[in-house]
């Protein structure tokens, strides 16, 4: 019998305060757990038995054509469609100023017609400068990485397999450069698929791409190594091939998220909190637990022994989680499993000896083999962000003040008045039309400047209600500084969900915007997290996780973590 | 009619084009920062023309025509009276009539592009309608949408005088009850291409020019990406 919630808990502690959690350092810190959305998938997929299919596949001798894959549920059936390009390499760039890609993708809702083919063939390989129609979900592209590409079509066409200390430290064949989802470029609104349940919880449509992504990038380095070697040429042998993920680069265009969808991001990190709560609520564990837990932190220690990057941001975290995973696993080794509320006894000592980096994957590593206990909490990670929208202009001055005086105490902290305080500055490059981050005193782009500084606008308006009397409605205040509107309608959202705002300056002269992306990107359930500087960064996806030919055979989620090496 | 054309014959390469109401809704509210309103302002903005297109009705084209005439034109503010040549801006007194700041018995004088007005007034009124004249048309508006006799068309209008109060009972059933939710699936038409791209120009006012310093820096150049 499934455990649930009600019969495990004698009760569940509180969670840990937003004033604890919502800090760039620590969300900079979080990892990756059974509540990814990638994991969200996985699991649905199985359990509901999607079958899968490669419907098409026109690749010719150079590598060029087009192919698409289809994802075949209950209810509905979804369609890959890949375009093969012939990048030439003084082409290939990751960065959104690019204009051409080794591979574009779009995904399609329901079975794909000839006519659809054409279609999308004439706008994909654009990617930004096309259009796709409300019968597609997402957008994206991908460019091959030098380093491994070549290296297994060598391999395979010489009838040998590719080594694991080469595929380990890259992790991916391809890597995507953007996935454009929720109407971008045409792409239909997410209302309109927003109630399938099969895209319940947040990124579905994107993430159920990218899987179907990697197939395609396993199949055209295995297709390339037959056209270079027909005679010799093998396939990836099936436990190789799952060491291999999706990379994917990702910039400063993913940082404002975070800012700007505060209803989803407490959604997200409430998720996450209340399913720490539940398992430290736990009154008891069996020793085989402890060992389970000491095990997977095993696991999780070779991961991070192969997590290599050159950014000495994260180098030096790294480093100090394979130490703290190290004590750790030495602690649980001395574990007494009788102790009570054991789980909660071994996030203390977690939260009392370990870095920050250490204590994230903690977390992670603690929901994971309570599936039946928080795995329900993924239908929660989604947001109406249209409820939250309206401003409540019948609230009184007095109450706004005290919801500023709360929520956002944390800003008296902080002196706006010093240049640090306020060094940067959010703003879009008309070039590309993506965020990037200024100096506000070095560069002359205060005027294009994004609201994305939440703690200085709450102090502004703050300062400005002062002269207000306590009685008067928020209206009429919004009518005299319509200035203050975003930052009031942003309160009003924080009063009711605390970790909707992030309690730090993202403006201040020693911010690390990578702390913005990396958040984003563990809550999707990416890996070896790789700076390569201050603003963008590499990851990978999917690695370890099953294929599409072997997902009713596997279980998605033990194969999270890598397997222990014999 | 008056003003920027709104429904020009789309070219061959804009035919098959549409767009998502989300992105239109982000483009509007870009659109409207670049005009001069601030962002919580031009938020709204974006919501209203989301909320008329779900309902089938041209929020672009109306919100165009606005940001050009907002450019050069003399806004007045609520609740001064506007003079000969002022007129109020519908996104700033739409919002405060929405949050309560106006009461929901008013006349507004002068008011430009008054099409961007109704979604605030749909969703002050919620489930019961209220009653919306402009100049001599009457409309029925709630948080479904709006009713009334070739309102679709009739309401673009450059300026109008509004008067919005409670609908006596009893003598609007078939115009109330001919609001209808917005249907799912909506998109922006081709037929909106000029305007889509007038918003564009309008959105880029709020993008920063680029500079070979800035491109790098802005976005973090740091190591090889091609590897």
């Amino acid at each position: 019998m499934a455990l649930t919630p009600q019969h495990t808990l004698a009760e569940t502690p509180a969670s840990r305060p937003a004033s604890m959690v919502m800090k760039l350092a620590r969300i900079g810190s979080f990892h990756q757990s059974r509540l990814s959305f990638m994991r969200v998938l996985l699991r649905r997929l199985k359990a509901e038995n999607w079958q899968f299919k490669k419907a098409l596949w026109q690749i010719d001798e150079h590598g060029v054509g087009v192919a698409s894959y289809e994802a075949i549920g209950p209810d509905r059936t979804y369609t890959l469609v890949a375009f093969a390009h012939d990048l030439p390499p003084e082409k290939r760039s990751d960065r959104v100023i690019a204009e051409a890609w080794d591979a574009t993708f779009t995904l399609h809702d329901g079975v794909v017609s000839s006519d659809d083919i054409a279609r999308l063939a004439a706008n994909v390989p654009l990617q930004e400068a096309g259009r796709i129609s409300g019968a597609e979900f997402v957008l994206s592209r991908a460019n091959r990485s030098v380093r491994l590409f070549d290296y297994v079509t060598t391999c395979l066409a010489q009838g040998t397999q590719p080594d694991l200390a080469e595929i380990e430290p890259v992790g991916y064949l391809m890597r995507t450069t953007a996935v454009y989802g929720s109407g971008k470029f045409g792409a239909a609104d997410r209302d309109l698929w927003g109630n399938r349940p099969e895209f319940a919880g947040s990124f579905q449509p994107e993430l159920l791409a990218v899987w179907l992504i990697r197939s395609f990038t396993i199949d055209i380095v295995e297709h390339m190594a037959r056209q270079k070697s027909p005679d010799t040429a093998v396939k990836l042998d099936p436990d190789i091939r799952r060491r291999i993920g999706v990379g994917n680069s990702t910039g400063l265009g993913m940082a404002p998220f975070l800012m700007n969808h505060p209803a989803l991001i407490h959604a997200w990190i409430n998720a996450r909190e209340t399913a720490l709560a539940r398992v430290r609520g736990l009154c008891s564990a069996t020793p085989s637990q402890i060992d389970d837990l000491a095990t997977l932190c095993g696991r999780a220690l070779q991961n991070a022994n192969e997590w290599t990057t050159d950014s000495p941001y994260q180098s030096t975290k790294t480093a100090g989680l394979r130490d703290d995973l190290a004590r750790l696993i030495d602690y649980l080794a001395e574990f007494d499993s009788t102790t009570d509320h054991p789980f909660d006894a071994i996030y203390r000592w977690g939260a009392a000896h370990m870095s920050l980096e250490g204590q994230e994957q903690l977390v992670s590593l603690l929901l994971e083999d309570h599936g039946p206990l928080v795995d329900d909490l993924a239908t929660t990670m989604s947001a109406n962000e249209s409820a939250s929208f309206h401003i409540d202009g019948s609230m009184s001055i007095g109450r706004l003040k005290s919801i500023l005086d709360e929520a956002y105490g944390w800003v008296q902290s902080i002196d706006y008045n010093t240049n640090s305080a306020l060094a940067r500055v959010w703003y879009v490059s008309e070039e590309k039309l993506e965020p990037r981050l200024g100096e506000r005193f070095e560069e002359p782009i205060e005027p294009y400047e994004q609201p994305l500084a939440p703690g200085r606008d709450a102090a502004l308006v703050r300062s400005c209600l002062a002269k207000w009397d306590d009685s008067a409605a928020v209206a009429g205040f919004l009518l005299a500084h319509p200035e203050h509107r975003h930052i009031v309608r942003r309160a009003q959202i924080v009063a009711n969900l605390p970790y909707a705002e992030i309690q730090d300056n993202t403006i201040s002269a020693d911010m690390q915007p990578i702390d913005l992306l990396r958040c984003k990107l563990s809550f999707f359930g990416a890996a070896k997290f790789d700076p390569r500087s201050d603003r963008w960064l590499r990851i990978t996806m999917y690695q370890g996780a099953p294929f599409p030919d072997e997902l009713h055979s596997l279980d998605p989620d033990d194969l999270a973590y890598p397997p222990l090496k014999q | 009619m008056t003003d920027a054309p709104i429904n020009e014959a789309p070219d061959s390469e804009a035919a098959h084009i549409s767009w998502s109401l989300g992105e239109t809704a982000a483009l509007a509210t870009k659109a409207a920062r670049g005009a001069g309103m601030p962002w919580g302002l031009a938020d709204e903005a974006g919501f209203a023309v989301g909320w008329l297109h779900a309902r089938g009705m041209p929020g672009v084209a109306a919100l165009c025509r606005y940001l050009h005439w907002r450019d050069a034109g003399g806004l007045a503010v609520w609740p001064h009276a506007p003079n000969s040549d002022q007129f109020y801006c519908p996104i700033t007194v739409g919002a405060a009539f929405m949050d309560g700041a106006i009461a929901v018995s008013t006349t507004i004088t002068s008011l430009r592009e008054p099409l961007l007005l109704l979604p605030f007034i749909g969703k002050r009124a919620g489930a019961t309608p209220l009653e919306v004249r402009l100049n001599d048309t009457v409309a029925y508006v709630s948080q479904n949408g709006v009713a009334g006799a070739y309102v679709d068309i009739r309401l673009l209008v450059s300026s109008a005088n509004c008067d919005i109060r409670q609908p006596a009972t009893g003598t609007v059933a078939t115009d109330v009850a001919a609001i209808k939710r917005p249907q799912d699936g909506r998109r922006v038409a081709s037929c909106h291409f000029a305007c889509m791209q007038t918003l564009q120009l309008f959105a880029k006012r709020t993008y920063a020019p680029a500079t070979e310093a800035s491109r790098l820096a802005g976005a973090g150049a740091g190591l090889n990406d091609n590897d």
